[in-house]
């Protein structure tokens, strides 16, 4: 029986991520056991499920609304409190920078694009009414200027074209990589650095993957950003970028996986 | 040692993200597993990828 013959299978609650340890039949069922009681095992699984994400952007209906501790804060940026504003600029001018520069060729268009960006939100902070968060609305006027800009600066095509169904015929690995029975014919070898700690200390893997994001058709750039470095939600991240969330999922499939190749061919040409 | 016959090694890679994202059925996220525990390549795959999500997330603190 398939089952029973499993010489490892992944722990309880850490699933997949978790070091192959278990050796035992009596370990497999229990973990095997474990997927059936806890469907909710992963680490981003939002807790309303399907319920409150888009279907389509046309869809779309605002879920999120603004954050107890943004409400403090936005009182003061609408009274004109100048601290409020600049407390505002330094929790989110970074990642502003980085998801700019997914959508433009350099860094100081980008930074344009920030700054600009700054300028919009503080003539329509009297127009926010709240139906989102603060950040999430910030980072929408972010992302419709820089893929403007990125647009008339030749780095991208129109995002809508990206995110369209041509996304889901690219693989995540090279087919020739595999048999035609689908099992692996070129699988991939363990890296030396095996470790986020030891992998973030190759200086280069890292500028390397900085740069692979910056390489990455923008929409799956935007996706991974958002997803992946300032840990966004789906809905957040549909809302942001005005995407279903199908499409959102198969951005950032297409764009996680594409890195993980770039650091895979980093480390296997190292 | 042979992989579960439902599930080959390509088609796991392209569900890794659906995975992630809580979107297989139950039968599905046992397959998944099966396959896991049956293949060692797909293993290296998904450890690659969880490193990749790691590193990415790492890159907030990263200063430009």
């Amino acid at each position: 029986m398939l089952l029973l013959s499993g010489p490892r299978l992944a722990s309880s609650r850490g699933g997949l991520w978790n070091e192959w340890t278990l050796s035992s039949q009596r370990s497999a069922l229990r973990a095997v056991c474990a997927v059936m009681m806890d469907p909710f095992e992963t680490r981003r699984v939002r807790a309303d499920g399907d319920a409150s994400v888009a279907t389509s952007h046309a869809e779309s209906t605002v879920t999120t609304r603004t954050a107890p501790d943004e409400q403090g804060l936005l009182e003061r940026l609408r009274a004109g409190d100048e601290a409020a504003f600049t407390t505002l600029v330094e929790r989110h001018d970074r990642a502003l920078l980085r998801l700019a520069r997914v959508f433009v060729p350099n860094r100081s268009v980008a930074e344009e694009v920030v700054q600009d960006t700054w300028l919009a939100v503080i003539h329509a902070l009297p127009r926010f009414e709240g139906r989102s968060s603060l950040k999430t609305w910030i980072f929408r006027i972010l992302s419709n200027r820089a893929k403007t800009r990125g647009v008339r600066e030749g780095r991208s095509v129109p995002f809508t074209a990206w995110a369209g169904p041509n996304a889901e015929h690219e693989p995540a690995v090279d087919p020739s990589r595999f048999r035609q029975d689908g099992t692996w014919a070129a699988p991939p070898r363990r890296w030396e650095s095996d470790t986020p700690e030891k992998l973030l200390m190759h200086k280069r893997a890292v500028a390397r993957l900085r740069s692979a994001l910056t390489e990455l058709p923008p929409s799956q750039g935007a996706v991974v950003t958002l997803r992946d470095i300032e840990q966004l939600d789906a809905a957040e991240v549909c809302e942001i970028l005005e995407l279903s969330e199908a499409n959102q999922r198969v951005l950032l499939h297409r764009g996680r996986s594409k890195l993980r190749q770039t650091l895979e061919e980093h480390f296997d040409g190292a | 040692m042979e992989p579960s016959r439902r599930l080959t090694c390509q088609a796991l890679t392209e569900k890794v993200t659906d995975y992630h994202e809580g979107r297989l059925s139950l039968m599905q996220r046992l397959e998944f597993h099966l396959h896991l525990a049956m293949c060692p390549h797909c293993r290296v795959y998904v450890r690659q990828m969880k490193l990749t999500l790691e590193s990415l997330a790492a890159l907030a603190d990263e200063i430009d």
